[in-house]
């Protein structure tokens, strides 16, 4: 091959290159018909439910996942930043808290359909601008082989002192996901100052801060630390694995329990309003929060539903989720909240 | 702990790895160099193979591992610094072998030796022999230093401070792409320090930048054991043992996988729009690659001090952005689309693929100063006189020879740059669109780690972990059938056109 054969071959498969990645991104234009969903909730059980949406209703999907590292949050941002050219039709949320936030800036567009009348109040926004569904819990995720899962074991060995006291207790890093909901709601509970002080006691004592949840609970499982604060899904698959563990809710003043629903939102600026109501009404629907319940994730239905249909764990849960902390009101202490964290660990 | 203290640990981490680098990576360029034949292709595959290693697989197949490491921080640090010294050393070997000789040779050090010991010049010994070693130590250092610097993906499933992880959980987490370049500034800064010298070597060497499979050195018997360690304990920790952990895990999956349609499709789509995207930015990047070392070429060969400034501005602005590795240059793009007359490109896959490109271009280079060594001039010299013949079966023959002397190397080294394309998960998180659409697919589709990545920190299952074998299975498959049938059509391509 001359050198003149070669320059020839290198521009045919630049051209042919640059148009493979124009075809990869054209096909994305092509698609502008369809629903475009960003979600946050664990795609092994919701991608199933959206398709199941798009087979009922002949409804187009493209389904935007978040990742498991930052939770909704990166999805938050992306919306706020896509704010005047929303990309997003619908935004399915694994927690209420952003999508308050979202509510607060004027990006959501209030939708009160036949889903939204079956939620109770307490989890739905008054204006209808978005509803929640299908909820877990915040709870101890505790190694039955290491300690009783009481409450009183676990406080007792949450307040002891000493160097190393808490380096067998686990917890996700707090700026994503519920545990910076659980953080936000302590927030608004006991205030500001109490939840930092709190916070850095319990660093010098040894907490083992970890990504995410799923590692609390693996962490507990195995027995290589006595208990952590996980939520209820996570909980759940290590029940399914036969591990020896046992979990204590976590309560605020009054008793109440952290209870996290999904929560759906129309974004502002949709083109297709009507598929994105059928796509709310189907998400608020019965049937999916009786799938959602009966999935190995366990979430707990927010809606009137027949107690015989759930699994008996999922029942029991629900009594937690009736005497829960309101979360509407935390929205300025989850700003605060996570202004504060982000000030901890990006110095 | 805090974002600066991570960053500090890091640039410590860095230096180590990269000072022990120096040393280690002679007994691995000897083991190639020492080598003649095919053995030296089968030597080479053990020293190298570890820097293709899929991060991803490293950080699934060690998690359980890790996990019991937690409560043994320093046990957990020192293990993360073994694999990241193991898995860039070849990088450093690649870098000794290509270096140029030394200036003063070991037969005058020798000389200066013997004088030195009528006349006493102890210290001109000394100060010949440093100037020698610190030369060629440089880029070996630099190209650890940096490599090492910028790792990302074992970092963060092993749950260990580096500072990537701390700029990547930023920029996710909710601070805004310009706070999270401001995070950048040091780490950049750090770099520039260290690419500086590097930079400079590789201009003022570029001539001499080729690859060396005689060295001239004497190898003892326990250097050459201590290579074969190095390079066996670097494949066993970065290939054998993760991949047997998933493998193993990922077989009881087989039934839950095929029993699961959908989770079988995704897998199937995400791992094609991944080769899909990583084809055409394997081939611009080597494109690019060879461009620059055309320019590099031009440069010494210009006489006039304007062509010379243009070109080295020219290879500046094309090869440094990619040596700060796919983080700065994923984050840096994201912050150029939030711009109105970028933004359309958000929901595209051009932001993603001019990072992988820029990403790529060094490493493209470095493949591809590789390539001569796998031509034999003898051949392509035959290959040249049989080409011009008029006889069907002269000219067959002559494009069999082109193709092994010239465009086999060509996709050995398309093929590795293909695979880091692949398995790069920083680039295609922060930048990926909702989806890539392909075939007229409508489910969520993204490049498979992405999608690892996620289910990862979830947990692992025998789903999951036969998913990640698959991530690695596919594509080699893929290339070993490439490599069969590639050189039938090029064959078939140049019978028909009647030239080779």
């Amino acid at each position: 091959m001359t050198p003149r054969d070669g320059s020839w071959f290198a521009t045919v498969a630049t051209l042919l290159c640059l148009g493979m990645i124009a075809l990869l991104s054209w096909g994305g234009r092509a698609q502008q018909d369809a629903l475009v969903v960003y979600c946050s909730h664990d795609s092994t059980y919701s991608e199933e439910i959206l398709r199941d949406f798009e087979r009922e209703s002949g409804i187009r999907l493209i389904v935007r996942f978040d990742t498991e590292a930052t939770k909704s949050i990166g999805l938050i941002n992306l919306l706020i930043a896509e704010r005047d050219n929303p990309q997003c039709d619908v935004f399915w949320n694994n927690e209420v808290l952003g999508t308050i936030k979202l509510q607060k800036l004027g990006m959501l567009q209030p939708y009160k359909g036949k889903g939204y009348e079956r939620i109770p109040a307490r989890f739905k926004a008054g204006d209808g601008s978005w509803t929640g569904f299908a909820a877990r819990l915040r709870v101890f995720i505790v190694n039955t082989e290491n300690m009783v899962a009481t409450r009183q074991e676990i406080y007792r060995r949450l307040n002891a002192n000493g160097e190393n006291a808490l380096a067998r207790v686990a917890m996700a890093k707090p700026m994503f996901g519920t545990t910076l909901t659980q953080y936000t709601a302590s927030w608004g509970d006991f205030g500001g100052e109490a939840v930092k002080r709190r916070h850095r006691r319990q660093r010098d004592r040894g907490l083992l801060e970890v990504n995410g949840n799923s590692v609390v609970k693996d962490l507990v499982a195995s027995g290589r630390c006595d208990f952590g604060w996980t939520d209820t899904d996570d909980f759940f698959l290590a029940v399914d694995e036969d591990k020896p563990v046992d979990m204590v809710p976590v309560l605020l003043r009054c008793e109440r329990a952290i209870c996290i629903p999904n929560s759906v939102s129309i974004i502002r600026g949709t083109r297709r309003l009507g598929a994105a109501q059928r796509l709310v009404n189907f998400l608020l629907s019965r049937e999916v929060e009786t799938r959602l319940a009966c999935s190995p994730s366990r979430q707990i239905p927010l809606g009137p539903i027949d107690p015989e249909s759930l699994p008996g764990e999922v029942r029991q849960l629900r009594l937690w989720s009736e005497r829960s902390v309101d979360l509407k009101p935390l929205v300025d202490a989850h700003a605060d909240c996570l202004s504060w964290l982000q000030s901890e660990y990006l110095r | 702990m805090s974002f600066h203290e991570a960053f500090v640990w890091t640039i410590l981490r860095s230096v180590v790895a990269a000072g022990l680098a120096v040393p280690l990576s002679v007994y691995l360029s000897r083991l190639v160099q020492q080598s003649t034949g095919r053995s030296r292709f089968w030597w080479m595959l053990l020293v190298l193979c570890p820097l293709v290693a899929p991060d991803l697989i490293i950080g699934y197949g060690y998690r359980s591992f890790e996990l019991s490491l937690l409560h043994r921080p320093v046990l957990n640090h020192w293990f993360y610094f073994v694999l990241v010294l193991l898995k860039f050393l070849p990088a450093a070997a690649v870098v000794r072998i290509c270096s140029p000789p030394a200036p003063v040779s070991k037969a005058a050090l020798h000389c200066a030796r013997l004088v030195e010991s009528r006349t006493a010049g102890k210290r001109q010994h000394r100060s010949m022999r440093s100037k020698t070693e610190w030369l060629r130590h440089i880029p070996v250092f630099g190209i650890v230093f940096l490599l090492s610097m910028q790792e990302f993906e074992i970092a963060s499933l092993l749950q260990i401070p580096a500072w990537t992880v701390h700029v990547f959980d930023a920029q996710a987490g909710g601070l805004n792409p310009v706070a999270t370049l401001k995070l950048l500034i040091g780490p950049v800064l750090v770099q520039t320090i260290v690419l500086v010298p590097l930079l400079w070597w590789g201009m003022t060497n570029s001539a001499a930048i080729v690859p060396r499979w005689r060295s001239t050195d004497c190898v003892s018997g326990l250097s050459r054991w201590l290579g074969v360690t190095v390079a066996s304990l670097a494949v066993f920790l970065t290939w054998i043992v993760p991949l047997s952990v998933v493998t193993w895990s990922g077989l009881s999956g087989i039934g839950g996988v095929l029993t699961n349609p959908m989770l079988l499709r995704s897998t199937f789509f995400d791992l094609a729009a991944g080769v899909a995207l990583a084809i055409p930015c394997a081939v611009l990047s080597l494109i690019l690659a060879r461009k620059v070392m055309q320019i590099c070429r031009d440069f010494y060969a210009a006489t006039n001090g304007f062509s010379k400034a243009v070109s080295s501005m020219l290879l500046l602005v094309i090869v440094v952005p990619g040596l700060f590795g796919a983080l700065a240059v994923s984050i840096a793009i994201l912050v150029a689309i939030q711009h109105s007359i970028l933004i359309e490109l958000r929901t595209t896959v051009w932001p993603l693929a001019t990072a992988l490109i820029i990403f790529l271009v060094p490493r493209a280079i470095i493949l591809a100063v590789l390539l001569p060594a796998f031509r034999n001039s003898e051949s392509t010299f035959l290959a040249t006189l049989l080409s011009k013949s008029r006889d069907r079966t002269r000219l067959k023959n002559a494009a069999s020879l082109k193709w092994s002397c010239e465009c086999r190397p060509m996709f050995l080294v398309s093929a590795v740059l293909f695979y880091w394309c692949l398995a790069n998960l920083t680039a295609a998180a922060i930048l990926c669109p909702p989806t890539i659409p392909l075939f007229s697919f409508d489910g969520n589709i993204v490049p498979l780690p992405v999608r690892l990545y996620k289910f990862i920190h979830q947990g692992r299952t025998a789903a999951l972990s036969l998913m990640a074998v698959l991530s690695v299975l596919v594509p080699f498959l893929l290339l070993v059938f490439t490599a069969r049938v590639a050189p039938k059509i090029y064959l078939r391509m140049t019978s028909l056109t009647g030239r080779s």
